[in-house]
């Protein structure tokens, strides 16, 4: 067992790209994490507003200022800690929802397992954007911990769906049906046989949804909606700094090519992953 | 095909119940209702307040503000806008036709670049131009509608100023242009948002077709009509394209709700008047009615296009050849 995950693990690390994402990764990971003690300036302070109002990169400033004066490297790490603790946490809670849903749903089957995924298609094919302007924009003031808990009822359909199938299928397997016949109660077989079989399909479906919920809350934080000011998220730095019409008309290229290269980080992690646990299964 | 029909109408009408009851629900839930927050000054007596609160029914009890609330959705009556000051359906029926304009351009471009590329991929398979692809596609996928809306108008806009900066028509011939030089202007004002969509979005068109192209061009059917002699290009044509079509189709159905989505950031970026722009302004509004509204055509929107999509996939089945359509 110790030696089949040893090879699975420089597997993945084999595939071309995941050691550099994981690089990529860990330093931002790291940065988010260290923020409040390295940043160069301190993200909320006003630093000059006439002197240092949206100034282009220099030494001083590696990204720049924005508007208000702002460094924006310093906004940019302790960003990173905003948006990755949203990104992490709502993807985690959906994570336990989906989980949960499709294990219930393809367990049970009959009328509820219709009852939710019918749900979860219905869900899938209303648009997710519009759903939570909906539910941020009504309930008024939004807060992160909001954010979170709306971002993951919003995002679990998809695993669900394919928690459920999955399960639907390893109910057939025989040691399912000898378990089964050997009276092990139903929760004993949900967690010891069908759990572990949708395991490769959450670590995947979670590293993606990483991805999908960074740029989400990039968007939603520009439309004003998203992490509310003046706490520094990813999102609401491009809102910060996107008047393209202004003298700043380049400081949005910065924070956002750090989006970017998180964002393409994560998915090289989630396809290789995929492509990794694929070569298992058919080993 | 009639039970796909009903499947998607039944849908559509879950949906707007879901969203009507959900925002009905979250306005109740929330702290305030439309009244306070209209007549926040504290000037404002509590009679005039309570006179209000009369007049929109919210001194009733709950269940039977839900029952008024629920038969005015069934009538399709949407309500009246606090902010616009007038009816939602007036402020949805301006600014729809400008959001189906770019959407529709966007997908119409993205459909057309997406399943171009993935030909050129699945004909010259394996190689560097096929990987050269392959690697942008991928990092599309990983740039966040804003900041391309963003860099797109600070180059082409801003810059180079070959586009215009914001809005649908210029401001100083808006409205006294007429015939094509008026569609010469939209044009004009909507290509940089078309560009940006069709960017993120041809992405998932071009996988797909590379995919499926590259099936039918090893199976039996085109070996054989290679066999018999059939021109390179008309094969491609005729046999592949057209039988690599169906994914495509059922792709378009799947990425309506993210292009939608995608739409109300590019909008809101490029001062777009659509029906994005347009919830956006409602929510900072705090114009419930517009909110919810908004959100309901817009998803019964996206479950119409995947009903047409579902439509043309089962019609563009062989299968379904011959058999009543």
């Amino acid at each position: 067992m110790a030696n089949d995950q040893r090879t699975w693990w420089t597997r993945l690390l084999g595939i071309p790209g995941v050691r550099l994402s994981c690089v990529v990764l860990l330093t931002i990971v790291l940065v988010a994490l260290l923020a409040p003690w390295i940043v160069p300036f301190d993200p909320q302070l006003m630093l000059d507003p006439v002197a240092l109002r949206s100034r282009n990169p220099t030494w001083a400033h590696p990204l720049g200022t924005d508007p208000y004066s702002r460094d924006l490297l310093s906004r940019v790490m302790s960003g990173a800690r905003v948006s990755l603790t949203l990104a992490v946490s709502s993807v985690m809670l959906s994570t336990v929802i989906g989980t949960l849903i499709g294990l219930y749903s393809g367990f049970s089957g009959g009328a509820i397992d219709r009852l939710l995924m019918r749900l979860a298609d219905i869900g899938l094919s209303v648009p997710r954007v519009l759903l939570l302007l909906t539910i941020v924009g009504l309930w008024g003031t939004p807060s992160i911990a909001m954010l979170i808990v709306v971002i993951a009822a919003t995002g679990w359909m998809s695993l669900g769906r394919l928690v459920r199938g999955e399960v639907r299928a390893a109910r057939r397997e025989e040691r399912i049906v000898a378990a089964r016949a050997l009276g092990v109660r139903e929760s004993q077989i949900v967690l010891r046989h069908l759990l572990p079989a949708v395991v490769p399909l959450i670590a995947v479906s979670a590293t993606l949804g990483i991805g999908q919920v960074l740029l989400l809350e990039s968007g939603l934080s520009y439309l004003g909606i998203g992490v509310p000011t003046p706490s520094a998220s990813w999102g609401t730095i491009l809102l910060d700094v996107g008047d393209v019409m202004g003298p700043g008309r380049w400081l949005a290229v910065g924070p956002g090519l750090v989006l970017v290269i998180t964002v393409l980080a994560v998915h090289r992690l989630g396809d290789a992953l995929q492509s990794a646990l694929e070569m298992r299964q058919r080993s | 095909m009639w039970i796909l029909v009903r499947r998607r109408l039944v849908d559509a009408m879950v949906v707007v119940w879901l969203v009507g009851t959900l925002s009905f629900t979250l306005l109740h839930v929330a702290p305030g209702d439309p009244v306070g927050a209209a007549l926040t000054d504290p000037r404002v007596s509590p009679a005039v307040r309570a006179h209000w609160r009369a007049v929109y029914a919210l001194d009733r009890p709950l269940l039977e503000q839900y029952g008024h609330y629920v038969r005015a959705l069934v009538r399709g009556d949407l309500g009246f806008s606090f902010s616009q000051v007038r009816p939602v359906a007036d402020a949805l029926r301006e600014t729809l036709p400008n959001s189906l304009l770019l959407m529709g351009l966007a997908l119409l471009a993205s459909v057309s670049v997406g399943a171009g590329l993935g030909t050129i991929q699945a004909v010259h398979r394996g190689s560097r131009v096929d990987r050269t692809i392959a690697i942008a596609t991928s990092s599309a996928s990983a740039i966040p509608e804003v900041w391309l809306s963003l860099m797109l108008l600070a180059v082409l806009g801003a810059q180079l100023a070959w586009f215009p900066l914001n809005g649908q028509c210029d401001p100083l011939t808006c409205g006294t242009l007429e015939g094509w030089r008026a569609a010469a202007d939209v044009a004009h004002h909507v290509a940089l948002p078309v560009l940006t969509l069709t960017l993120l979005f041809s992405v998932a068109f071009a996988r797909v077709q590379r995919v499926a192209l590259r099936e039918v061009l090893h199976d039996d059917v085109m070996r054989t009509a290679r066999a018999k002699g059939v021109p390179g290009g008309r094969l491609l044509m005729q046999h592949g394209v057209r039988r690599a079509a169906r994914p495509l189709v059922t792709t378009i159905g799947l990425s309506l709700p993210v292009l939608v989505g995608g739409a109300v950031f590019v909008e809101r970026v490029f001062g777009w008047p659509g029906m994005g722009s347009l919830l956006v302004t409602a929510v900072g509004a705090r114009d419930y009615p517009l909110v919810t509204a908004s959100a309901i055509v817009g998803s019964l929107l996206v479950l119409l296009g995947g009903l047409l999509a579902d439509v043309a996939s089962a019609w563009l089945d062989p299968r379904w050849q011959g058999v009543d359509a």
